[in-house]
This record gives structure tokens, C-alpha cells and sequence, in this order.
């Protein structure tokens, strides 16, 4: 048996595995909105932590990472600034939790709604979530279909490696729901963090031990080793981190939660997870300059690279541990998605394409959804996975003024939240895709302007408006969450 | 111990901060020579580390008990009563 024909075989086995599971939480689900999307808010503790980080550690951590630490050493170390994470979760996670279970939210944008008492609010939130989810869902096809050609050695192209992912995913989100996302999360988080963590030590051991390469790092690649000359574009993530918190997936396991203290945990075991798995992708990056010391055409693939070279039949185990962080990710996004689309969207359809049960439609539009992704992603081989991954958490920082502003200041207003989302977002959009991105100089990005814009319009607009009407719902919130 | 846990996170943060830029002295950390890794990239391990730490003691002492509070609460909330 060929190792393509041995890569595939082992690759359907995982997939129908994951089915089995899904089929079987999916006969459990509900038919209503809550327990569709949100398990009837009773997912317990060490399934809720599971499933959070499986979300959050996608594609990024076991493909992009290791790779960005082989391109750029030092320069990518910039990814510990996501530590802090935890410490702005820690200003909002319990009071999503709270506010969520006693208002029954379903999605993030209906918690702004009620708050500023804004359809337009709603509809700008649901729409920039929406936006924040499609570059990134796109990333964990473009890395599966990379490391696909990388590991058999161009046997399978990156287009069939994406339309396999897409096929996944596609069965997977048809039939969907929390339950099925949530358990096969426990199961793709496990085989995420195992393989990675076995990944680590058998590059050292294949690119000599740990002596050599410290040793190499310093000797090849010193500029790797240390830091000479860094811009502001290093301190731009920091900014971007602040968006993680906010995305959409993310914001949406908070309601999903039996306790608090199950929020809480999250809180605490994110930054461990985390300082693990990138000291483990960083070790790995550092072993491809001692395996490749002339670098590789595709930079975005050393992990696959290196099993190709040292153990192409074990090279399958990347590639599902790959699928295991892409379709953890998008399962996740496209159950949020679908609830976007039901929940905040639906009453901006026309009635005529209102056909079947709300989430018969939120089924169909996102597979339609899946199926755009899926077009944009063959289009995207040449573009780095991790710029996908940052555009798509950079969306979220335009939610920071608008939330914190809700719990933490008084003179917040609900014209203020809208223009500062609105303009954000334009901001964004405008400088990540438009010629007249111009206008916003480099060397800030695209998520740093719009972070900029949307705060000093919140401020600004906030000073200058009458936020008294907000008074009664300030003060229901504060007897609900004291 | 909450103090400490914002201290340290505090700390850890200003280090990543001022680490790429080369200001912080980091030339102690070559005595460790903790498996080689060169010292800036240590440092930032450090500083991770530091921030973890922190949370953690976060964690212990105010919000785990601030969410352990929110529970019961929220048990007493509810309409059939505590459980």
C-alpha cells in the first residue's frame, strides 16, 4: 500500500469515527433554538473547557505556528502576548454567563441589543461576527490543503486536500448542533494537544538532540535568536489579542456553560494550554533550521516537511492531528454562524426564501456559507495562514469599546456603540481590501485603525450624547450581576 | 496572594514589553544557561511563565470565588428553588 493510499485510508477511518460520535450526540439534540445551539446551557465543566480550547486552538497552533517560528524565530514571539487573554476574559466571561442564562441569549449581538436597545447595533454586531469567522474558517482549509500537498509530496494537491476539508466540515455542520460540536471537540482537543506534544519530541530527537539544536538556532540563525531590530508592527498583536475574547464562538460557549465556575476554569487553563502548545510549536520551528537549513519553498509547512523526510508513513498522524485543529475550529464557527443567521439576520431575509423551520434555514445558509469559504480558500494557496487567522480575530477588536463600555461606563450610549462598531468595521474592511486603504498608513495594520477608530468614536460620540436613557438598564444589569 | 498574582502578571507583561526592544538586562540569564535557549527568548519564556503564575494566583484567591459566589446566586434564583 502506497503512503498516499495508507494517508487516505487512516483519514477516513478518523472522519467516520468523528461521524460515529456526531450521529450519536446529534439523536440526543433538541429541535429548538436553545438546546440546538447551546446544549439547553448545561455543558459541564471539563466538557466546556474541552471544547473552548479545541475552538481556540485551531489549525494556527499545530500547522502555522511551527512554521512562522522556523520562518521568523524571535520575530513571531510576539504570540506570548496572547497570554494576557485570560485577563481580559476576566473583565466580561461571568457576566456573558450570567446575563446569557438569566435573558436567554442565544448569540453575542443580541446581548448588545438589549443593552443599548438597538436594532441597528444588533445588526452590526451580528454582521461583523459574521464577517470575523469567514477568513478564519478559510485558514483551516487553506492549512489542511497545505499540509495535505506537503506530507505526499505534491500526491494530493492543496485543491483536493480543501475539498476534502470542505466535504468534512460540510457533513459535519449539515448534521450539526452543539451537542455533536461540543463531544467531537473533546475528542479533536485531545488528538490536537497529544500529537503536538509527541510531534515536539521526536523533531528534537530527529534533528539530533536538544544540544544541537540550541546550538544550530544560535549558529545559522542568529537574527532567530535574538531580537535587533523590532517595529511597531511586533506590538500590533497586542492589540489583536484584545479581540479574542470577543469572537463570536468564543463569546458563545460563555452562555452555553452550566456554572461560572466552569467559565472561570477556562480563565485559568487557557494560558497553560497555551504557554505549552507554542513553547512545543516553537521547539518545533526551531528544529526545522537544523532539518532544513535552506529553508523550504512553502514556509508554512515544516511540520509535514519533517515527517515527510523522517517517517512519511507517521506523517499521517500530522495530517489528522491538522484536521483534528481545522475542523474543531470551523465546526465551532459555523454552529455560531448558523445562530447569527437565525437569530439576528433571519428578519432581513425576504419572507418568499423563509421556507422550513428557523433551523432548516440556519442549516442551508450556512453550508451556502461553507460553500463561499470553501471558493475563496482555493484562491488563497499563496497567502500565509496565520494573516488569515490575525484578520479574523483582528475583526473582534472593534467590540472591546462597545462591551466594556456597557459594563464599566456610564456615559455609554447606544448611538456611540453603533457608529463605533459601524465605523470600525468600515475602517477594516477598507484598509484590509480596498485601494483607499491608503488613507491609513502602514506601518499599523488593518486591525489597529480599526481599533483606534471604533474607541475614539465611542469616546467622542458617548461625551457628546445623552446616555441617560441607558440609566434603568445600567441599573438592571448591576442588580443582576451583584 | 490576589496582589501578588496581579504583580506578577504585571511584571511578566512589562517584560514582554520591553524585551524585543533590548532594554532589559538580560545578561544574569546566561548564567542559568537553562538548555541553551538564548537569553532574550528566555526571557519572554520567563515573563510568560510569570503572567501564568499570576493568573493562576488570580485564579485562586478572588475569581474563582467571585464565580463560586455568582453559583449560588444563581441557585437561589432559581424558580423551583436551591438545589
Amino acid at each position: 500500500m502506497s503512503i498516499t493510499s495508507f494517508t487516505i485510508l487512516i483519514l477516513v477511518v478518523y472522519l467516520a469515527f468523528l461521524k460515529l460520535i456526531g450521529l450519536f450526540a446529534y439523536r440526543h439534540s433538541g429541535t429548538d433554538t436553545e438546546d440546538y445551539f447551546l446544549s439547553k446551557r448545561e455543558v459541564p465543566m471539563l466538557a466546556l473547557v474541552f471544547t473552548t480550547m479545541a475552538s481556540l486552538f485551531s489549525t494556527g497552533t499545530i500547522v502555522s505556528s511551527p512554521s512562522t517560528f522556523f520562518t521568523m524565530g524571535s520575530g513571531y514571539f510576539w504570540v506570548f502576548f496572547f497570554i494576557l487573554v485570560p485577563v481580559i476574559m476576566m473583565l466580561v466571561v461571568d457576566k456573558f454567563w450570567k446575563l446569557g442564562k438569566v435573558k436567554r441569549f442565544v448569540t453575542p449581538a443580541q446581548l448588545l441589543e438589549d443593552f443599548y436597545g438597538s436594532k441597528r447595533v444588533l445588526t452590526v454586531t451580528a454582521v461583523a461576527g459574521l464577517l470575523s469567522m469567514i477568513p478564519h474558517a478559510a485558514a483551516q482549509m487553506v492549512a489542511v490543503g497545505k499540509t495535505f500537498e506537503a506530507l505526499t509530496g505534491g500526491s494530493i494537491p492543496y485543491s483536493v486536500g480543501v475539498s476534502l476539508a470542505c466535504l468534512a466540515i460540510g457533513l459535519y455542520v449539515y448534521f450539526g448542533g452543539a451537542r455533536a460540536v461540543i463531544w467531537t471537540d473533546v475528542v479533536q482537543g485531545t488528538i490536537l494537544g497529544t500529537l503536538l506534544l509527541v510531534s515536539g519530541f521526536l523533531v528534537v530527537h530527529w534533528a539530533g538532540g536538544w544540544d544541537v539544536l540550541m546550538e544550530n538556532l544560535v549558529a545559522r540563525a542568529p537574527e532567530k535568536a535574538g531580537f535587533v531590530s523590532v517595529g511597531i508592527g511586533y506590538y500590533e498583536y497586542l492589540i489583536i489579542a484584545l479581540g479574542l475574547p470577543f469572537l463570536p464562538y468564543v463569546w458563545q460557549r460563555m452562555y452555553m456553560a452550566r456554572s461560572a465556575l466552569s467559565v472561570a476554569r477556562i480563565v485559568v487553563v487557557l494560558p497553560v494550554i497555551y504557554l505549552v502548545l507554542f513553547f512545543v510549536a516553537w521547539v518545533i520551528g526551531t528544529a526545522g533550521i537544523t532539518i532544513f537549513p535552506d529553508g523550504l519553498a512553502d514556509g508554512d509547512s515544516v511540520l509535514g516537511a519533517i515527517f515527510n523526510r523522517h517517517a512519511p508513513v507517521f506523517g499521517v498522524f500530522v495530517l489528522v492531528a491538522a484536521f483534528a485543529g481545522g475542523m474543531s475550529t470551523v465546526d465551532s464557527q459555523m454552529l455560531t454562524a448558523g445562530s447569527i443567521i437565525a437569530v439576528d439576520l433571519r428578519p432581513l431575509f425576504p419572507r418568499k426564501i423563509e421556507t422550513g423551520s428557523d433551523l432548516q434555514f440556519a442549516r442551508l445558509a450556512t453550508v451556502a456559507l461553507l460553500l463561499g469559504i470553501y471558493s475563496w480558500s482555493l484562491l488563497l494557496e499563496w497567502r500565509s495562514v496565520l494573516s488569515l487567522i490575525m484578520l479574523g480575530i483582528g475583526v473582534n477588536v472593534i467590540f472591546v469599546p462597545s462591551v466594556l463600555g456597557m459594563f464599566y461606563w456610564k456615559r455609554s450610549s447606544a448611538v456611540a456603540a453603533f457608529w463605533s462598531l459601524f465605523l470600525g468595521l468600515c475602517v477594516l474592511l477598507v484598509k484590509e481590501f480596498s485601494p483607499w486603504g491608503r488613507l491609513f498608513p502602514t506601518p499599523l495594520g488593518a486591525a489597529s485603525w480599526a481599533f483606534l477608530v471604533s474607541l475614539a468614536v465611542f469616546v467622542v460620540v458617548s461625551l457628546s450624547t445623552n446616555a441617560k436613557g441607558l440609566d434603568s438598564k445600567r441599573e438592571e444589569y448591576r442588580s443582576l450581576l451583584n | 496572594m490576589t496582589r501578588l498574582g496581579w504583580t506578577l502578571v504585571g511584571v511578566g507583561f512589562l517584560l514582554q514589553l520591553l524585551i524585543p526592544l533590548n532594554v532589559v538586562d538580560l545578561s544574569g540569564l546566561n548564567g542559568w544557561a537553562l538548555w541553551g535557549i538564548p537569553a532574550p527568548l528566555l526571557g519572554i519564556l520567563f515573563a510568560s511563565v510569570a503572567m501564568v503564575v499570576g493568573i493562576l494566583f488570580i485564579h485562586l484567591f478572588w475569581y474563582k470565588n467571585r464565580a463560586v459566589n455568582l453559583d449560588r446566586l444563581d441557585r437561589l434564583d432559581r424558580p423551583e428553588g436551591p438545589r
